[in-house]
């Protein structure tokens, strides 16, 4: 029997049971030790560092600063630049939403700025460089609001972004990486840019940075100023977010890896 | 079914090791409960709901014909299921490694091949299919987010509101009470509910034989009553954020309440398969045997 036995020992049930202790294995080891171990606390999230002086042409920055409070949405890192122009101020506050986002910015305005309701005057405008983006004015200020993808057009709708992120992201390595677990399918990052500018413009006497306080530009500084209507503080936004995307999408910042807690594709 | 060898019957010599059914039957439990186990982890109970029919309908498909299984597999074929296996199971070790859609796939193609090679595969398509559908639907809600939807759903929700006689105004993707305003957008607008709806009459088509044409209104109808049970969902919401109900609103935009629908989208669907189909269970003409 011993010898009969050793002579006709399949290969079929030796790779079998191979299998089967094997998949009992890896079944205990994830019942015993992963699962009795407490929930590991959320490791530090690398901070993510912004740009500190992105340029942006014909206007001079005032002032930059790294915004600490975190946004409901969850963003990596976020900046807020204040650039000048003559007697405008231009306001930028920029996102990274990172490892994935939905590209709502309708409801990224609703949850996580002061605008709150003032997100349904948001009307879409398309550029044909940059793609989409959203301007509304609401209490003597005009906002452009717009996601910059890693690849391929701005969006501002849910929609728009799942399209962009498949037509420009899917491509075969990066299936074949998802199939074996090496990183998502699409890239779901954006940079939610959000530029402002008061109606009213500012003063030129406000003195600035690099020059004498003075007339020198032969205005007098007590007349007022007219405000801007929407349509012209548009222009001025838009004017100000085409370059700003193209260097952006340039320097865009490096992929996160995804961590506990962070937004995760659905 | 193992050939036995009728010179040699004995029963001292019918050992259980020797028949691949019950070392078959050992790993799938095992890749099972790997499964379930890292799903019940992610407390979505969404895919749990999904992929335990899933497993069900796959269960009970396996039940209907296991006696008619051939269960010979080559060498290739045993090697090349056991790789699949061991890929699953060396990524289940890595934290996250696990990937609930694609892992029940690889798990149970592989186990197919070691239990009947290359041949005999053919045998288990129907479930290869079904966890197959499982592998794409991510694929799908995305062309559901690029069909905008939102959009069409609020037009759904808005024209319900208004034929039960509301004063609705809708802007685009925004639906405007009197008191109250809505934006549909995201998990709101239906993808998950039409995902589940088709996932649900596919089940169906693989275990009733129908005509092709049977077989698209199947899937049509389900498909429609996913949407309207949805946009129906949402002019609720829309009611209840319009009276101040904030409670009332939490409650059926998230867990409990969205469950509620997706069992009326089942259970209309049902109906009408009962209705349409299953009433009278002559085999049809035409229809491809299953």
């Amino acid at each position: 029997m011993l010898t009969t036995w050793r002579q006709r020992l399949p290969w079929r049930t030796v790779l079998l049971a191979v299998t089967l202790m094997g998949s009992w294995g890896v079944v205990g080891k994830v019942w015993l030790v992963d699962l009795r171990q407490p929930i590991a606390p959320t490791p530090l999230l690398v901070p993510v560092a912004l740009p500190d002086a992105p340029p942006l042409p014909g206007w001079q920055l005032t002032q930059s600063t790294p915004i600490a409070i975190a946004l409901i949405d969850g963003s990596r890192a976020s900046h807020a630049y204040h650039f000048q122009r003559d007697n405008q101020v231009l306001t930028i506050h920029i996102h990274y939403l990172a490892p994935w986002t939905d590209g709502n910015n309708s409801r990224f305005l609703f949850v996580n700025t002061a605008l709150r309701t003032a997100n349904a005057q948001l009307q879409a405008r398309s550029h044909p460089e940059t793609g989409f983006y959203g301007v509304l004015t609401t209490q003597g200020r005009a906002y452009l609001t717009a996601c910059i993808n890693p690849q391929g057009k701005s969006t501002i709708t849910q929609q728009q972004t799942a399209q962009n992120r498949y037509t420009t992201g899917l491509r075969l390595g990066r299936v074949l990486r998802w199939l074996l677990g090496q990183g998502a399918l699409l890239d779901g990052r954006c940079l939610w840019t959000l530029m402002a500018i008061p109606l009213t413009p500012v003063p030129a006497s406000l003195p600035k940075r690099s020059e004498p306080v003075g007339l020198a530009d032969g205005l007098d500084p007590a007349a007022p100023i007219a405000p801007i209507t929407p349509e012209q503080a548009y222009a001025i936004l838009e004017s100000a977010w085409v370059p700003w995307h193209r260097w952006w999408q340039e320097h865009f910042p490096p992929p996160v890896p995804k961590s506990v807690g962070s937004n995760s594709e659905p | 079914m193992s050939i036995i060898n009728f010179s040699e019957f004995n029963f001292a010599e019918l050992k259980p090791w020797r028949m691949p059914q019950y070392w078959l039957l050992g790993i799938g439990a095992a890749l099972l409960t790997l499964n379930l186990t890292f799903l019940l982890r992610v407390e979505d109970s969404e895919l749990l709901g999904t992929v335990g029919l899933l497993w069900l309908a796959i269960g009970m498909l396996l039940w209907e014909k296991h006696q008619q299984l051939s269960l010979e597999s080559s060498l290739g074929a045993t090697v090349v299921g056991a790789l699949l296996i061991a890929l699953v199971l060396v990524r289940s070790l890595a934290p996250d490694g696990y990937h609930l859609r694609i892992s029940p796939f690889i798990s149970f193609l592989g186990l197919a091949l070691m239990a009947s090679g290359f041949r005999g595969i053919r045998q288990f398509w129907k479930e290869l299919f079904i966890l197959g559908l499982l592998l794409v639907s991510r694929a799908v809600i995305g062309l559901f987010e690029m069909m905008n939807l939102a959009l069409m759903t609020a037009k759904a929700a808005a024209f319900m509101l208004w034929y039960s006689g509301f004063d609705v105004v809708r802007e685009g993707v925004f639906i405007t009470l009197p008191r109250g305003r809505v934006e549909v957008y995201g998990a709101c607008s239906g993808q998950s509910s039409l995902l589940q709806m088709l996932l649900i009459s596919v089940l169906f088509l693989l275990m009733v034989p129908l005509r092709w044409s049977q077989r698209l209104l199947c899937v049509g109808v389900a498909l429609l009553i996913g949407f309207l049970v949805n946009a129906g969902r949402v002019a609720l919401l829309a009611v209840l954020v319009a009276n101040a109900r904030q409670a009332a609103f939490d409650y059926w935009h998230t867990e409990g309440g969205s469950l509620f629908f997706s069992v009326i989208s089942v259970l209309l669907f049902g109906v009408f398969c009962w209705l349409a189909f299953l009433r009278h269970p002559v085999h049809p003409q035409g229809a491809k045997p299953c």
